[in-house]
């Protein structure tokens, strides 16, 4: 199998729930596409040498540090949390949810999405993020604090 | 459950179905040649590099016509001290602006390397044109595929500085010190215009300190710089190469020797044919420098050539090296 089959195989695994990550750090089908995209042409060359899993570790890496890198030096439109798409079969609830996500500073945000939904330890999500543990844990428990007293969690909050 | 422990599962169920994914691994290819063929064919990663270093540190320091109010030319980093200035904001320019100074900015992609001299010339009219532009609504969406950006530093009388960040991508936005506004592709080029006529009056040789191999602030994977102003093949005096060593970070810098640098430069001419192959990089650089200290990069490919772009040429050249100039190269890193 050549690189570029090796590659494609693996997108086409694993594309979707990269796109996933991606969608909940920018909260836009078409960035979250593009946050992918940048990723992989930064890191593909590099899967023959480390193999699919230290890849997608890899890749994973890149993307978390690409978006936070992209709203620190570049990107200063981003999209406000009204805003953000609708997912059209989600409950009310979860779109409040993710509304309120897009309100939390970028690491935070970056931090929450990595534990919570890629289910990483707080090691992982330091080694990804290039920060330490103790980091790791304020970012969470503030990011946690400003989720739960959200306004666009107010109603979803009573039934929880 | 707790909202905590909810969190996840309440997150994966407010992302919406995800798009199909089956172009993406050729797409991430076809970005990655795109930023290579920006970059000038040069660009990119991990490996040789030429120099001259030697034989320049003979000739004199920079000899660049400015006028004798401005300050001293000097480097830090291998640009104009100036563009350690960072913007504080702002939402135009004053006019009466004295210089000036092209910088890179911003991206890990296609950071540039800038002119070693100020823009002396009817600067006033970049002032307007930047005060011109239209304004950027802060709502309007722009694609986030990363590329090259730039400062512009006006210089005015007092000495104080007033910065212009210009992003080479998206919707090309103007900011810094002034609010957001569209052009900043039509600026660079404007400017890059400036440069050359100002030139072509007054001609530049300067030497660009420091490294000129890719650090790793260019980009942990592509490492190469484009040049702002790309010098011609007939212009390069001197050279160097960067070399990658496996399992080690960062790449070792070796000058070539005058006579050497002659010697690749005609294996250049002739050996080389202009192409735009897929740039599969082999970790080797070398980078080429023009008497104002313009560089341009030459990277070795998997099948043993090497991409090259130079100012004056519609597209890159793709040189295959004799054996003598293979063993320049080897002994420049030996």
């Amino acid at each position: 199998m050549t690189d570029d089959d090796a590659l494609a195989e693996l997108v086409r695994a694993r594309g979707a729930a990269w796109w996933r990550i991606a969608w909940l750090l920018v909260g836009d089908a078409q960035r979250a596409e593009d946050l992918v995209q940048t990723a992989l042409s930064k890191t593909y060359p590099k899967l023959a040498e480390l193999g699919q899993a230290s890849f997608e570790a890899y890749l994973r890496t890149t993307m978390v540090r690409t978006y936070i890198s992209w709203w620190r030096r570049a990107w200063r439109r981003e999209v406000p949390s009204e805003h953000i798409e609708t997912p059209g079969t989600a409950p009310t609830d979860s779109l409040d949810l993710v509304r309120a996500l897009a309100s939390l500073p970028r690491a935070q945000r970056a931090v929450v999405v990595l534990r919570y939904v890629d289910d990483l330890s707080v090691a992982e999500v330091a080694d990804v993020l290039g920060i330490s543990q103790g980091t790791v844990k304020s970012h969470t428990s503030r990011a946690l604090a400003t989720l739960r007293t959200s306004p666009h969690l107010a109603p979803a909050e009573d039934g929880s | 459950m707790s909202f905590d422990e909810d969190l996840g599962a309440r997150l994966r169920a407010a992302v919406p179905a995800e798009p199909d994914t089956s172009q993406w691994a050729r797409g991430a290819r076809q970005a990655r040649r795109r930023r290579h063929r920006l970059a000038g064919a040069a660009a990119v990663v991990a490996a040789f590099a030429v120099a001259g270093t030697a034989w320049f540190t003979t000739r004199p320091g920079p000899v660049i016509v400015q006028p004798a109010s401005q300050p001293p030319l000097t480097q830090v980093n291998g640009e104009l001290a100036e563009c350690q200035s960072t913007p504080r904001g702002g939402t135009s320019l004053p006019t009466g602006a004295s210089s000036i100074t092209l910088c890179a900015d911003g991206t890990e992609f296609q950071r540039m390397w800038a002119p070693l001299e100020r823009l002396t010339t009817d600067v006033d009219r970049y002032v307007a044109k930047v005060n011109d532009a239209e304004r950027l609504a802060a709502t309007t969406p722009c694609t986030m595929e990363l590329g090259p950006a730039y400062k512009a530093v006006f210089t005015y009388p007092d000495g104080s500085h007033r910065v212009v960040t210009g992003q080479l991508y998206g919707c090309r936005v103007l900011g810094g010190d002034v609010a957001d506004r569209r052009g900043a592709d039509t600026l660079f080029a404007a400017l890059l215009d400036g440069w050359t006529a100002q030139r072509r009056d007054h001609p530049v040789v300067a030497t660009r300190e420091g490294t000129w191999c890719p650090t790793d602030e260019d980009s942990p994977v592509t490492a190469g710089r484009t040049p702002m102003l790309a010098p011609r093949l007939d212009d390069i005096v001197a050279a160097r190469v960067c070399q990658a060593h496996p399992g080690r970070p960062g790449l070792s810098e070796h000058p070539i020797g005058p006579g050497q640098v002659d010697a690749l430069l005609a294996d250049i001419r002739a050996h080389s044919r202009q192409a735009t192959p897929a740039p599969d990089f082999a970790g080797t650089l070398i980078v080429l420098a023009s008497a104002s200290g313009d560089l341009a990069t030459c990277a070795r490919l998997a099948d043993g050539t090497y991409l090259a772009q130079f100012g004056g040429e519609d597209e890159p050249r793709v040189w295959s090296p004799s054996p003598e100039a293979e063993r320049i190269v080897r002994d420049a890193v030996a």
